[in-house]
C-alpha cells in the first residue's frame, strides 16, 4: 500500500446482535427505510468519484442526542449561547431508536480502532494519515469523506469483502458513536423499532431536540411561528 | 431483552404518596389513575425497583413541580371535580417549560422519557405528569398544598429542590408557538437591529438616487428581489437593509438575487411567507460549520491536494461562520448552503417501508 492510502487493509468488526441506534427518519418512508441517496458523512455516492456506484444509507447515533446532532442540528453554532432552527425542519420527521435482530459487520473508523486498518507504517506517514482521517471524520464539510468512503469501497472489491457500513465517533456529539449501514446489504428486516418513534413537532420531539441542545449547554430557538410586525400590519 | 421501566410518584389528593414502577404496556392499558384525582408524575428509569436515590429525585422533581406558579395556576382547570376529561398530560421539558401533551402522543412521550432518563446525567430534567380531576367537593388547589406538605417532609433538608421552584414556569398549550422561542428571537432581531443597517433613503443615496425617489426605487427593488430588506417598524427606520448584500462601492452584490432564489426553495423563506424578511435575515446570521475556511477549503479541494499534505488544511481556521459574513468573499458557498438547506427540508425520492414488507 502507498503512502498516500488511507488504509492498508479493512478489517471489521461486529455490531452484536441487540446493539441498538437511534435515527431521524422521514415519516413518508417509515423507520427502517434507508436514504436512497444520502449525502451525509462517508455516503457512498453516485460518481463521486466519476463511476463510483452510489448506495442507500441509514445513519443510527447510540444516543438521541448523537442523532439530532448528525441530521437537524448538524453545523449549526451558538450565536449568545443560543441556536436557531426553523420549526419546518421538524415537519414530517420522526426519531426511533432501532435494534439490530443480526451482527452486523462494520469498519471502526474510531480511534484506536482504526489502527487495525494499518500496516507497519512510518511514523510520519502515520501522524499524515491521522491528520487525514481527522480532517474526514469531522469537518462540517463531507466531500473528502464521500471520496474515502468510495475508495474503502473499492478496496473491499479488490479484496473481495463486504463494506456492509463503518463506525466513527460524533464530531458533532462525541458521547455518541455514529454507525453508517450502507443500503444494499442493509435488510430492513434485520432490525427492529425499539419503543414508539417519537414525532419531531410533538411535544416529546421537540423536548428531544431541545434536549440535545441543553447536553451541550446551549438553547434551541425554534424560528417561523413568532409573530412578527410587517409593514402592512405595523400602524 | 430488557422491559422499559418507568419510575412514578403517585400524589393522590384523598390518600398516601405512593411510589411504583409500571411498564410502558402496562401505562397503555392503565385507563384511569385514582378514583379520587390526584396528580403523577413519571420519569425513565432503567429497572423495576426503585432505589432510594432515584425516590429522592422523583420527590423533589414533585416539589419542584406542584411548587410552580403556572402549575399551581393551572391546576383547578386540570383537577377541577366538572372536568371532562379523565387524564391531562403534561410534559415538563425543564427550564420551566410545561406543554400539554395529547392522548394520541402519549406513547411516544413516554418513549422520549426514557431515552432522556438514559442519556442525561442531571435527574430529573425531563418528566411526564398526569393529573386526574379531583372527587365532587374537593378543592384541587387544597390537596396540592397538601400534597406538597407531604413532599416537603420528604425533600427539605435534602438539598435536592431545583432552583426553579423560585421561577415562574411556562405552560405551553399547543404546538405551535412556545414562549421561550418567542423571546429569543425577538432578542435576535433587537440584536441584529442593533447593528445599525441602513434605511431605504440611505440606500436609495447609496444606489444614485435623490429626494423621493430615493426611497421608492429601494421599494421595487426589494419587490424584484434584487435587494433585501428587513421590516423593523415605522419608529426604526421603517426597511433596514443588512450590510452583507453591498459591494464596497455601495452597489448591491450581483449575485444577491441568486441568493434570494436559493432561500426562497424553503417554503418559509420566500418572499410572500417572509414578508418581514426576519426569517431569512436568522439563516443569514446564523454561524455555521460548513462556512469555516477550513470546511471551505476541503470542499474545493481534490483529494490529491488533501492528502498530499494534510496539515495545511489542518491548520485552517475551523471557525463557523455566517452566511452573511462569507457572501462577499465566496457567495458560491452561500448558495450552495442555502440550496441544500432547502433539500434537507423535503424528502427524498424513495420507497416506502411497505415494499419491504
Amino acid at each position: 500500500m502507498a503512502e498516500g492510502d488511507l488504509v492498508d487493509q479493512l478489517r471489521t468488526y461486529a455490531l452484536i446482535a441487540g446493539s441498538t441506534g437511534w435515527r431521524i427518519y422521514w415519516d413518508a418512508y417509515g423507520p427502517r427505510t434507508p436514504h436512497p441517496h444520502p449525502d451525509g458523512r462517508m455516503a457512498l455516492m453516485q460518481d463521486v468519484p466519476p463511476g463510483n456506484v452510489g448506495r442507500g444509507g441509514l445513519f443510527l447515533a447510540t444516543t438521541p442526542d448523537g442523532a439530532a446532532w448528525e441530521t437537524l442540528l448538524r453545523d449549526l453554532q451558538p450565536r449568545y449561547g443560543q441556536i436557531y432552527l426553523p420549526r419546518a425542519a421538524l415537519t414530517g420527521r420522526s426519531l426511533v431508536q432501532l435494534r439490530a435482530r443480526v451482527d452486523v459487520p462494520l469498519v471502526d473508523l474510531t480511534w484506536p480502532a482504526r489502527r487495525n486498518l494499518f500496516v507497519d507504517r512510518e511514523p510520519t506517514s502515520y501522524a499524515d494519515v491521522n491528520t487525514l482521517w481527522k480532517l474526514i471524520l469531522e469537518s462540517p464539510d463531507h466531500t473528502q469523506s464521500h471520496h474515502a468512503a468510495a475508495e474503502l469501497a473499492a478496496l473491499a472489491t479488490r479484496l473481495g469483502l463486504d463494506f456492509a457500513g463503518a463506525t466513527w465517533l460524533s464530531a458533532q456529539d462525541q458521547g455518541a458513536k455514529v454507525h453508517l449501514l450502507y443500503a444494499p446489504p442493509y435488510d430492513p428486516t434485520a432490525w427492529d423499532v425499539v419503543g414508539d418513534p417519537i414525532a419531531l413537532p410533538s411535544p416529546a420531539g421537540v423536548a428531544a431536540m431541545r434536549h440535545a441542545a441543553e447536553a451541550a449547554h446551549m438553547t434551541l430557538v425554534l424560528t417561523g411561528s413568532t409573530a412578527l410586525p410587517s409593514e402592512d400590519d405595523d400602524p | 431483552m430488557t422491559t422499559t421501566h418507568f419510575a412514578m410518584v403517585d400524589l393522590p389528593f384523598d390518600g398516601e404518596l405512593r411510589w411504583g414502577t409500571r411498564t410502558a404496556a402496562a401505562l397503555r392499558e392503565e385507563r384511569t389513575a385514582d378514583p379520587g384525582g390526584g396528580v403523577r408524575v413519571f420519569y425513565g428509569a432503567a429497572s423495576r425497583d426503585l432505589e432510594e436515590p432515584t425516590r429522592q429525585h422523583l420527590a423533589a422533581g414533585a416539589y419542584t413541580l406542584l411548587q410552580m406558579p403556572s402549575f399551581k395556576r393551572h391546576v383547578h382547570v386540570f383537577a377541577r371535580p366538572s372536568s371532562s376529561r379523565k387524564h391531562y398530560w403534561l410534559l415538563w421539558e425543564g427550564k420551566n417549560r410545561l406543554r400539554e401533551v395529547e392522548h394520541a402522543q402519549l406513547a411516544q412521550t413516554f418513549t422520549a422519557i426514557h431515552a432522556f432518563q438514559s442519556t442525561s446525567k442531571a435527574n430529573f430534567r425531563k418528566a411526564l405528569i398526569e393529573v386526574s380531576p379531583a372527587r365532587a367537593g374537593t378543592n384541587p388547589e387544597t390537596a396540592v398544598a397538601l400534597l406538597l406538605d407531604q413532599l416537603s417532609v420528604l425533600v427539605v433538608g435534602a438539598g435536592s429542590v431545583g432552583r426553579g421552584v423560585r421561577q415562574p414556569a411556562k405552560l405551553v398549550i399547543g404546538p405551535s408557538t412556545d414562549p421561550q422561542d418567542d423571546a429569543a428571537v425577538l432578542s435576535f432581531r433587537e440584536n441584529l437591529l442593533a447593528l445599525n443597517w441602513p434605511d431605504s433613503q440611505a440606500v436609495g443615496r447609496q444606489l444614485g438616487s435623490t429626494g423621493s425617489g430615493a426611497e421608492s426605487r429601494v421599494s421595487r427593488e426589494r419587490a424584484a428581489g434584487t435587494l433585501f430588506g428587513v421590516w423593523a417598524g415605522r419608529d426604526r427606520g421603517g426597511y433596514r437593509h443588512p450590510t452583507f448584500q453591498f459591494l464596497p462601492s455601495g452597489s448591491v452584490h450581483e449575485r444577491l438575487p441568486e441568493l434570494l432564489d436559493a432561500l426562497a426553495r424553503q417554503s418559509g423563506l420566500t418572499q410572500a411567507a417572509d414578508r418581514t424578511g426576519w426569517e431569512r435575515a436568522f439563516w443569514l446570521y446564523q454561524p455555521r460549520g460548513r462556512l469555516s475556511a477550513q470546511a471551505l477549503a476541503l470542499r474545493a479541494a481534490a483529494p490529491a491536494q488533501v492528502r498530499a499534505d494534510p496539515a495545511r488544511f489542518a491548520a485552517l481556521d475551523t471557525i463557523a461562520r455566517t452566511p452573511a459574513a462569507v457572501f462577499a468573499v465566496d457567495p458560491q458557498a452561500v448558495i450552495d448552503l442555502a440550496r441544500d438547506d432547502a433539500a434537507a427540508l423535503v424528502p427524498p425520492d424513495a420507497p416506502t417501508e411497505m415494499a419491504h414488507g
